[in-house]
């Protein structure tokens, strides 16, 4: 990445089960589903009858009056009264997707980026200047998509990566273990460092290795308080 | 008599104002210097979701719903349930300090109790569902 035109460094061994993976689109979209899904809640709530403040005496005589029998102004047919069947409360969407089906969305979703074009390999992130307008004449000149997700395999990323990314919106910077499928949709290029593919092609194919992928805890229970 | 009652009120009242010295701590001259607030239109925290699968695997996606309420983190269940959680979360807290909503919580709670409950058969609670 120290000049903005592209230049090749060398060949790189890639794993065919992560990154040649049939492209499973019903993979990826559970994956992008889940993610939205998991953390959302539903804060919708109504009143019912019972909640409704008043509404204890009877408004008018059961009979003799020419009217409707009624028991409470409250009464959902009644207009400010309650609501009937209606949302309750907090509701939330959480739910595990299988590790299975987790482990391949992240294949898919990788193979696919590669396949098109999209993941490219750098040798390390470092720039030789903070000025984002560099880094933007670089991402245009070798093509990269408006949107830009940089993977490195450290928390701490190059001071010079990180001051130019702050000041373009579209360009983001993960560490591996933050990688997801989400992520990598929402943005148009994928540029991860040798490192990084190391470490995702590591862990992916430990992943991929385990027998019996049923048994791994999809939720554990003393996470959850 | 009253006016040596109400003498003595504002004696009393005046020593305990005497004591208090309003301390200001904000100041919008420190706020215009500080400048402009910086808006960050990156990814925050709680829109990456670090994997157990690409992590070392010591962090669950449960626990970074930062945005969650903590007793419905990792949750799903229907309004009983739900009600039950909160009641054991905020039952305390809404005990001392919103009686009105403690009160309908509890009522709803039995409502949903009997309603879960009474007036099925035996057979139903046997059935797999």
């Amino acid at each position: 990445m120290d000049s903005a035109d592209e230049r090749k460094i060398g060949l790189l061994e890639l794993h065919p089960e992560v990154f040649a993976a049939f492209p499973k689109l019903h993979l990826i979209h559970d994956n992008v589903r889940w993610q939205r899904m998991y953390r959302q809640v539903d804060y919708a709530a109504t009143k019912t009858r019972a909640e409704v403040r008043g509404g204890g005496r009877k408004p008018h005589p059961q009979k003799g009056g020419g009217r409707a029998r009624a028991g409470s102004i409250r009464s959902p047919l009644w207009k400010g009264g309650g609501v009937s069947h209606g949302p309750r409360g907090p509701k939330t969407h959480f739910y595990m997707l299988s590790h299975s089906a987790r482990v391949g969305g992240l294949c898919a979703t990788l193979s696919v980026k590669l396949a098109q074009n999209d993941l490219h390999v750098v040798r390390d992130l470092d720039l030789p200047s903070a000025d984002p307008g560099r880094l933007q004449e670089l991402v245009e000149r070798r093509y990269w998509g408006p949107s830009v997700l940089f993977v490195d395999d450290t928390d701490e990323m190059p001071e010079n990566l990180v001051r130019a990314a702050d000041q373009v919106p579209h360009y983001n910077l993960l560490p591996v273990y933050g990688l997801n499928v989400f992520t990598m949709l929402k943005h148009d290029t994928l540029v991860l460092t040798v490192a990084a593919v190391e470490r995702v092609q590591e862990r992916l194919l430990r992943a991929l290795s385990i027998h019996n992928s049923m048994a791994v805890k999809h939720t554990d229970a003393s996470l959850l308080r | 008599m009253l006016s040596g009652v109400s003498g003595r009120v504002s004696a009393v009242l005046r020593a305990a104002t005497a004591a208090v010295t309003p301390v200001r701590n904000r100041w919008h001259a420190d706020k215009v210097a500080r400048g402009p607030v910086a808006v960050r239109y990156g990814w925050h925290k709680e829109h990456i979701m670090p994997s157990d699968i690409l992590g070392n695997g010591s962090l669950h996606p449960v626990q970074l719903m930062y945005k969650v309420p903590p007793w419905l983190r990792g949750f799903r269940g229907n309004e009983y349930q739900m009600l039950l959680r909160k009641r054991r979360a905020l039952g305390p807290l809404l005990e001392d300090h919103y009686p009105t909503k403690s009160f309908n919580l509890q009522k709803r709670i039995r409502y949903l109790y009997r309603f879960l409950n009474h007036g099925r058969t035996k057979d139903y609670f046997w059935r797999k569902h």
